[in-house]
């Protein structure tokens, strides 16, 4: 694997990670407010 | 296309097209004050982090200090009674939010991809942003001090109805401190989760990582499931302030307690967020400093793993009070107590790693071995508050603020210092005043427990905590604590001039391993840190030779 290949495979990761931790996060706060309203 | 000096920004944008040009591969940082603003190199904003987390320490331990004055003597001598609850809130808030978590946050910047070889975090922009939301977020905290009806002065709990029907105006720009504050920490912590996961060295898998990285790696998760929760508290505070809300409001059908409930399922996996990074740090320290293979590696993470886990599932363990039933104080005590076994296997892994070594004692070392002793007496008072028929008596009482301050300040405090000495001379090629750090050392260890080892005992007595005058009987161990906390303060006046003349005067180191025995990717590249690291990732035999778990006959 090349050196870009590998840095495009990285940032592909980054993302799609990042996606569905911040999603993970965003779920919690909304969780939180709905348990509340109930 | 050349990649030998560029950002990780400027590469990603190369290959996703967003530069139409890329003529500027071969820079090192910029120059400038925007060089501080623009910044996505990790190092640069690992630095920012660091010197805002200090600047917040010395302001958080100026209202400390407020507060130690006036208990000096029983009375009220020198502030209002409102005032002094402004100085415990903001002195809570200041060092949590503004000085711990980012100090942290600043060495996972720095650290994360040296020591797993990697050029960069995984989202640069997002990193600066992280950082520039800080400064913004601890100024209009500070800001509220000087806003009619003060500042915050329900404690950094800030309990409804305290913080809601009761407080001053002033706490909507709280609540918006604290919305910014959890935000950049969920960023961060996305950041190092997308790093860890996706920047390694191909060659490097999970169980090859540094304690340092793997502590951080599950703190961020702790953040993930903690923030959020902060983030919805402060919003219901805000609805119920403005909007009509009674979430926590008992004459609207609202449940105060149930704000406790929320509060400290975020609280208390914050102290373990302010405190698992301490465990990686100390786990490099000790080995480098034992000159043996940190012992008990995978028990390590197990350990961090479990103690995050059982984070999450013993809140009310600060609530006994709250006329909780029997049962449910019967599990949160015994829940609570069971932290205390993987708690007790990273004390002996520690403790075992330097059995026998051959030690010597650098300020890291010294910093370390003084968390593991001063943390592990924060560790058996928390077990004392955990036994709920015993926590009748010391709650709220300065038994408990002896107990966390034993925590975070000779816990997470220490080894952000140690921290701090073992990698500045890598960070900045220059070796600190060893005969100078060493009297800081003791002038700070020492002072530290003449500060908070009396407080056990007006605890214990009964004093209560955030009150600014108190009974005669509490007068003697209150004039010794404050004689400690003034030493301990004046301590960072020295800390202070030893980083700064380390920087600009300090004696140059060039070897890479600027500690002979340490073990680790970051100590394979030249020192002071170039601005840019491993632009080829390091192979698979560099990644276990320089691992400071693994023992290689014949490599040292």
């Amino acid at each position: 694997m090349t050196e870009d290949e590998l840095l495009e495979k990285q940032r592909k990761g980054a993302r799609r990670t990042a996606t569905i931790v911040g999603g993970i996060a965003f779920a919690i706060f909304l969780l939180t407010l709905y348990l509340n309203s109930v | 296309m050349s990649t030998t000096t560029t950002d990780l920004q400027d590469e990603i944008d190369a290959i996703t097209g967003s530069h139409g040009t890329h003529d500027d591969h071969h820079h090192g940082p910029k120059k400038g004050l925007l060089r501080w603003v623009k910044t996505t190199n990790h190092k640069d904003i690992g630095t920012l982090y660091i010197w805002f987390a200090f600047t917040m320490l010395l302001i958080g331990g100026a209202f400390a200090m407020v507060i130690r004055a006036e208990l000096f003597q029983p009375g009220l001598q020198l502030v209002e009674p409102q005032f002094f609850n402004q100085m415990t809130t903001l002195h809570g808030l200041i060092m949590v939010f503004g000085a711990i978590m980012p100090a942290f946050v600043g060495l996972a910047n720095w650290q994360i991809p040296l020591m797993i070889g990697a050029k960069d975090m995984a989202l640069p922009r997002m990193n600066n942003w992280s950082f520039w939301i800080l400064p913004f977020a601890g100024a209009m905290l500070l800001s509220t001090l000087f806003m009619k009806g003060g500042g915050p002065a329900f404690g950094w709990t800030f309990y409804a109805p305290l913080s809601t029907t009761f407080a001053p105006d002033s706490t909507d720009f709280f609540i918006f401190a604290i919305h910014m504050l959890g935000f950049s920490s969920i960023m961060g912590a996305i950041n190092i989760i997308a790093t860890v996961l996706n920047m390694r060295a191909p060659d490097m898998k999970l169980m090859d990582m540094p304690l340092f990285v793997w502590t951080w790696f599950i703190t961020a998760f702790l953040l993930i499931a903690a923030m959020p929760v902060l983030a919805g508290a402060v919003t219901m505070m805000l609805t119920d302030r403005n909007f009509g809300t009674s979430f926590f409001d008992a004459a609207g059908g609202g449940d105060p307690v149930m704000f406790q409930h929320i509060f400290w399922f975020f609280g208390h996996p914050e102290v373990y967020i302010m405190i698992l990074p301490a465990f990686g740090i100390v786990s490099q320290i000790i080995p480098t400093f034992a000159r043996k293979p940190l012992f008990g590696y995978s028990s390590m993470v197990y350990a961090t793993a479990s103690i995050a886990l059982l984070s999450f599932v013993v809140w009310a363990h600060h609530m006994f009070l709250t006329g909780m039933p029997i049962a449910g104080q019967m599990y949160f005590m015994y829940a609570t107590i069971l932290i205390s076994v993987p708690t007790g296997v990273k004390v002996f892994n520690w403790i075992t790693t330097m059995w026998k070594g051959s030690m010597t004692f650098e300020t890291p070392m010294l910093w370390a071995v003084a968390f593991v002793i001063l943390f592990t007496i924060g560790g058996f008072s928390g077990l004392m508050l955990g036994i709920a028929p015993a926590d009748i008596q010391y709650h709220d009482t300065y038994f408990v603020v002896a107990h966390f301050h034993y925590v975070l300040v000779t816990g997470a405090l220490f080894s952000i210092i140690a921290a701090v000495f073992y990698w500045l001379p890598k960070w900045c090629g220059r070796m600190y005043n060893e005969k100078l750090a060493r009297i800081h050392f003791w002038w700070a260890v020492i002072s530290v427990n003449i500060l908070f080892f009396p407080q056990h005992f007006l605890g214990l007595a009964g004093m209560p905590r955030r009150i600014p005058d108190y009974s005669l009987q509490f007068a003697d161990f209150n004039m010794i604590s404050s004689i400690g906390g003034f030493a301990f303060g004046a301590s960072f006046i020295l800390l202070t001039y030893i980083i700064v003349d380390c920087i600009r005067n300090g004696k140059r180191v060039t070897e890479p391993r600027v500690w002979e025995s340490a073990k680790g990717l970051e100590w394979t590249i030249p020192t002071p840190a170039p601005y840019h690291t491993f632009d080829e990732p390091p192979k698979k035999e560099q990644i276990l030779k320089e691992s400071s778990h693994i023992h290689i006959e014949g490599v040292h």
